[in-house]
């Protein structure tokens, strides 16, 4: 085991951890005064990255998170972290507009809900020689519905980021989070990369959301 | 008991005699006469007269009665075929009139003002059911009256059979010779103990008499309250309880469909017997943002146990909205495709495709609405539906993201569900996209919704969690499902099925009806508020205020007066970001319009005794053509007024004959009156959240009761009289929509 798949195990711990403290927290609370943390000011950084890996898609698919619907047949899987202590505020699904994934010119698809541990699993549909990680910096943008969203926008909300300081991942990091990440996976389709790699990466970093874990499992 | 006013006071039209039978307006009297008993078992339909209608009707029973051919059978053969055809073709044409009874309004309920008697459809079960007759209306001769409760016949039953028979064993013999209706307002024996057990219906018909020459057979000069099709009234049952039938439960990925991959999973509910049972028709249920499709069984295993099939299905509402309608048009589309291969094709040849409803959840209930204005559009075509088998749109909580251009029900039947404690979809006046009641304003046809205090974004779902809940008073999940149990059921079967008196649930005060599963032991279970607007059927309105931007001319072009000093006309949307109170912002609190609507109104304030009054223009001056005035009201968040006198608020309602004869009503004589807004303090200072309207229908032939002298053919003016000689003894309020509506 290298040192960036320990560091990958301690990083899962301290999570699930931190989701156990939080959900005894809650629970622990009278459920009608139970207040959700107003979303915080953004841009937001992702403090680390902790995995990256490429997929390819024999079927391409719509892809739904920019107004424009591209068809995508490649992208990269990303597992990042935000700051714990705004996680709640910054992830916790709502209703209302939510702060919106960027990976330098692409909105990127939240595929875990990541409030309690702060871990955000991403899809990024754009192909890995086309996205380089250090130079592309992850960020959250202007709470928005991703649909809405198009490439001016994405201009704007990038410039934004850059403005606020929110620069890429160094190389070091960048490389060995696409260690953790392992070679391209290749699928049939979408519903193939949910069913394999996404599942499993629910499984070490969001195992709280059994619906979907569930959900998944079956189709 | 729900014959039309019309039918009451001009006669015949009902029953399609018209034209031979017709009286004039002037020459009605106490006693009127309403077509009387037709011997005419061969109008199946009513009309006055056999017709093609009813040779049809034969014809498509033709044959044997294995499953009952009702009064199809003419001679009671036990099947359809040439006798019974040609009985029908011997009677062909109008009807012959045998004997004349009285039409009318008597089943009723005390009240402890004036009008004193409310006539209503529905009763819940135990309820003890009074007969009350005004004396303008009591007949000249013999007062005293064997009084039956018969169980419900169609008019063709009752032309066929005029016997009577109470249900209760033996009818009760009672006076109405009394100077008031109040005096001649009677309580049925044992007639709390009448059954409700409707299976999957929502009540139990009876039709009530007055048998007068006490002959025990309806004939001249008897009254009965339910001579037609719809009955003198309804026992309803719980309908918070589960239905009858048992419930089967699939959870199941929609085989062979690409989709939104990973959106296709389905949670249905249908009554487990459905192999014997005909084509019922589909829920659709789409969830909100974060929720998951299978938190919404309580209303999954309510409604198949009443005969429906309920599918909830996964929702992409993470990209937003319009994707979310996308996955609803999707589902429906695929559900009803894949049918043969959903367990087994179990359900396959029992949806009636021709009756879906729409439910949905937050984005989902924005989703549901997007869905139905492509379809209104044109812009998605479906396959196994048409906009037409859309029967209901119910969004609980809804976004507006997309506002009027996309988020519009147009002409879909549309339901909409608001709680007061949400802390998502929030309402304040910071956030348009917030509001809810944008959605149930751009309705252009039937239109409800159900405010609910003390309730919070998460309580509509069963997935528990946080309740997104801020305020006073939480309700808590489990007794708002009951609630929505209780609400839901009969608004689906009042536009999916016609179901009479489901329509009782949709308007009348929760304070004096409600369900009777109803939480009434939670002390938070306090302010509920319920619009209702039927469509472009048989109404007048007489103000709307969207075509005359004057305050003193109403959209129907009468002269308006008033006397209230801040009279206020606009769009029904607060000015600015916060509901402090504030002298310059005169639509405060109010969120039934965003910066794309127009949907207007008027506000004004009393501090001592006050008026606003609408003229009646030209030809709908003639009330007794409908059945209710109709108008939705709410009180003004934070107003130093409402404030003062925190509670429902009430006022008189008077009408003016152009013989300067009036009429009046006090609102809270039907219980409750206008609710205060919930209590919840955030959005600027002070207490109190957005602006709720509520309906409030009044029976105008109340206006008529102890020989008030008004006549309702006649009405100049509607005036709203306020102030402590009236009711409440200050107030805001805002108004709208002032109608005259039929049953």
């Amino acid at each position: 085991m290298n040192t960036m798949r320990i560091l990958g195990l301690l990083a899962v711990c301290t999570a699930a951890s931190t989701m156990l403290t939080s959900v005894a927290s809650a629970q622990a609370q009278d459920p009608v005064s139970e207040q959700v943390p107003e979303i915080p000011a953004t841009p937001v950084a992702v403090t680390e990255l902790v995995y990256a890996r490429p997929f390819t898609l024999e079927r391409p698919e719509t892809y739904w998170y920019r107004v424009e619907r591209p068809q995508y047949g490649e992208g990269v899987l990303l597992v990042v972290k935000v700051d714990p202590s705004i996680a709640t505020g910054l992830l916790v699904a709502r209703q209302r507009p939510m702060p919106i994934a960027y990976v330098g010119d692409q909105v990127a698809q939240v595929v875990n809900h990541g409030d309690v541990s702060g871990t955000v699993i991403l899809m990024v549909p754009t192909p890995l020689d086309r996205l380089d990680l250090t130079k592309q910096a992850i960020w959250f943008g202007t709470p928005d519905i991703a649909e809405r969203v198009d490439a001016r926008m994405i201009a704007g909300e990038r410039q934004r980021a850059t403005d606020a300081g929110i620069k890429p991942f160094a190389r070091a990091a960048v490389d060995a989070a696409l260690a953790i990440g392992g070679p391209r996976v290749d699928a049939p389709d979408v519903m193939g990369l949910l069913r394999g790699e996404v599942l499993d990466l629910l499984k070490r970093y969001a195992p709280t959301q059994t619906l979907r874990i569930e959900s998944l499992e079956r189709q | 008991m729900r014959f039309s006013y019309v039918w009451l006071k001009t006669t015949f039209v009902a029953v399609g005699l018209a034209a031979t039978l017709a009286v004039t307006p002037a020459t009605l009297a106490a006693g009127t006469t309403c077509g009387g008993l037709v011997d005419c078992p061969a109008d199946f339909d009513g009309s006055g007269d056999v017709g093609f209608a009813d040779l049809l009707a034969l014809l498509s029973a033709w044959g044997p009665c294995d499953q009952g051919c009702g009064a199809l059978d003419l001679d009671g053969s036990g099947d359809v075929g040439f006798a019974d055809l040609l009985s029908l073709l011997s009677a062909w044409g109008p009807c012959g009139v045998t004997d004349d009874v009285v039409c009318i309004e008597m089943a009723g309920n005390d009240l402890a003002q004036y009008p004193f008697v409310e006539f209503v459809l529905a009763y819940n079960a135990g309820t003890t059911v009074r007969v009350a007759i005004d004396p303008g209306d009591a007949p000249a001769g013999d007062q005293t009256a064997d009084v039956y409760i018969v169980a419900a016949r169609s008019f063709a039953e009752w032309s066929a059979d005029q016997t009577l028979t109470d249900v209760r064993g033996a009818p009760q013999t009672a006076n109405f010779g009394g100077g008031t209706i109040q005096a001649n307002s009677i309580a049925l024996t044992g007639s709390g103990g009448l059954s409700a057990d409707a299976g999957l219906g929502i009540g139990v018909g009876y039709d009530l008499v007055a048998d007068f020459n006490e002959n025990g057979v309806l004939d001249a000069g008897d009254y009965i309250d339910g001579r037609g099709d719809t009955s003198g009234f309804y026992m309803v049952h719980d309908l918070v309880a589960p239905g009858p039938l048992a419930v089967t439960e699939l959870t199941y990925n929609v085989p062979g469909w690409p989709g939104a991959a990973g959106y296709q999973e389905e949670n249905t509910f249908y009554p487990t017997n459905i192999a014997s049972m005909g084509q019922l028709p589909l829920i659709v249920m789409s969830r909100g943002n974060g929720h998951n499709y299978q938190w919404y069984d309580h209303l999954g295993f309510h409604m198949a146990s009443y005969g429906y099939v309920f599918m909830s299905h996964d929702n992409h509402t993470e990209p937003g909205v319009f994707t979310a309608s996308t996955t609803t048009l999707q589902h429906t589309d695929q559900f009803l495709e894949q049918l043969p291969n959903i367990a087994g094709g179990v359900l396959e040849g029992h949806i009636d495709t021709s009756n879906i409803v729409w439910i949905g959840h937050s984005r989902g209930g924005e989703g549901v609405t997007i869905a139905y204005d492509r379809l209104f559009d044109g812009t998605w075509i479906p396959e196994q539906y048409t906009i037409d088998s859309i029967k209901l749109v119910s969004s609980i909580a809804p976004t507006d993201f997309q506002g009027p251009g996309q988020t519009n029900p147009h002409d879909v039947n549309y339901h909409l569900w608001t709680g007061g404690g949400d802390s998502d979809v929030n309402g304040c006046a910071n956030c348009n996209l917030c509001q809810t009641f944008h959605l149930h304003d751009r309705a252009e046809q039937a239109r409800q919704s159900i405010s609910l205090h003390g309730v919070g974004h998460g309580n509509f779902h069963n997935g528990g969690g946080n309740p997104w809940f801020t305020g006073p008073c939480a309700v808590g999940s489990p007794d708002t499902h009951k609630i929505m149990k209780g609400y839901l059921l009969p608004m689906v079967k009042h536009y999916v099925e016609g179901n009479i008196p489901a329509e009782d649930f949709l308007w009348r005060q929760y304070e004096s009806f409600a369900p009777i599963g109803w939480p009434s032991d939670n002390a938070c279970v306090t302010g509920v508020d319920l619009m209702y607007r039927e469509g472009d059927g048989d109404k007048f309105v007489i103000d709307d205020f969207q075509s005359q931007a004057s305050k003193t001319i109403s959209s129907s072009g009468g002269v308006v007066v008033f006397s209230t000093p801040d009279l206020s006309e606009g769009d029904l949307d607060d000015a600015n970001s916060s509901f402090t109170a504030s002298a310059s912002d005169v639509m405060n609190g109010m969120t039934v319009g965003g910066p794309s609507d127009s949907t207007r109104g008027v506000v004004f304030s009393w501090n001592a005794n006050a008026f606003y009054e609408q003229e009646v223009v030209g030809a709908a001056r003639d009330f007794t053509t409908r059945d209710h005035l109709s108008f939705r009201a709410c009180q003004a968040t934070r107003h130093a007024n409402t404030i003062a006198v925190l509670g429902d608020l009430t006022f008189t309602v008077t009408l003016r004959d152009g013989n300067g004869t009036t009429s009046s009503i006090n609102i809270g004589a039907f219980g409750g009156g206008i609710e205060e807004p919930y209590q919840r303090t955030g959005c600027g200072s002070g207490t109190g959240w957005a602006n709720e309207f509520e309906v409030i229908r009044i029976r105008l032939s109340g206006f008529e009761h102890n020989d008030s002298g008004i006549d309702l053919t006649d009405i100049v003016a509607v005036r709203f009289d306020f102030g402590p000689a009236w009711g409440s003894s200050v107030g805001r309020l805002g108004m709208d929509d002032i109608e005259l509506v039929s049953d």
